[in-house]
């Protein structure tokens, strides 16, 4: 996959709340490139009150206060487009919750998907039936790590 | 410096319901909209702040961090759920 300025991207809820938590890790490095418009990061209302919601779930030593949250979603909306309506095209087999993301993405025309929800990345092994049937409905769209996607990113 | 912006009607009046959300005015909200819009991002090192030095505190790896936020969004999606058939 080729990068540019014009690849659009969808990020999971949890690739925002781990650059939050750990600014210099590779979920960091996705959401940095995003902010400097390397990027066109979409979101969603679904996709920011995901990430609005996940601090009550999280260990409270890690100090995540909805207040932050709430600074850090005013913030994303400088540097992603908030979509509005997102069409019901797909449903995953296994987590509905996350149909979401690959609806997003498709009314986007993004290229990838960056999670580490393994309900989503397993939508890239088409050696089982939902990646399969994913390959054949969206052959553009790719889901990958942070990990994998910020070691791109450094690779230019 | 005073702008005079043209808007559709929806955007009107959803504009007009935050800024009363907000209790305020709608030129006041316009305004600080924008100029919240004409500011660079906040670079992620001052957004995080304490909360990076409690995560580093915590010995947590990134993956380790990566499978607790896995978790506590599919719980958060598991209680949505039950809001939402109750």
């Amino acid at each position: 996959m080729t990068l540019s300025d014009s690849t659009n991207v969808v990020f999971d809820c949890n690739v925002f709340a781990q650059a939050l938590i750990s600014p210099r890790g590779p979920a960091a490095a996705c959401v940095a490139h995003a902010q400097l418009g390397r990027l066109v990061l979409f979101v969603s209302d679904y996709v920011l009150q995901e990430i609005r919601e996940l601090p009550q779930k999280l260990k409270p030593q890690l100090g995540v206060s909805p207040e932050l949250i709430e600074r850090f979603i005013q913030d994303i909306a400088k540097y992603a487009r908030v979509v509005d309506d997102v069409p019901n095209v797909y449903t995953h087999p296994h987590d509905p919750d996350d149909s979401h993301y690959v609806n997003l993405a498709v009314a986007t025309e993004s290229q990838l998907i960056v999670s580490r929800d393994r309900h989503l990345l397993n939508l890239m092994d088409t050696a089982r039936p939902e990646g399969k049937e994913f390959k054949k409905l969206f052959p553009a769209l790719t889901v990958l790590t942070p990990d994998v996607f910020a070691n791109q990113l450094r690779a230019g | 410096m005073s702008l005079t912006i043209t808007l559709p009607p929806e955007a009107e009046a959803k504009l007009k319901m935050r800024a009363a959300a907000a209790g305020e005015d709608l030129p006041s909200y316009v305004s600080k909209l924008v100029t919240h819009f004409a500011e660079p991002p906040t670079s992620l090192d001052e957004l995080s702040g304490p909360i990076y030095r409690n995560f580093l505190a915590s010995g947590m790896t990134e993956d380790e961090l990566g499978e607790e936020l896995e978790r506590a969004k599919h719980e958060m999606r598991a209680e949505r759920r039950a809001r939402h058939s109750s």
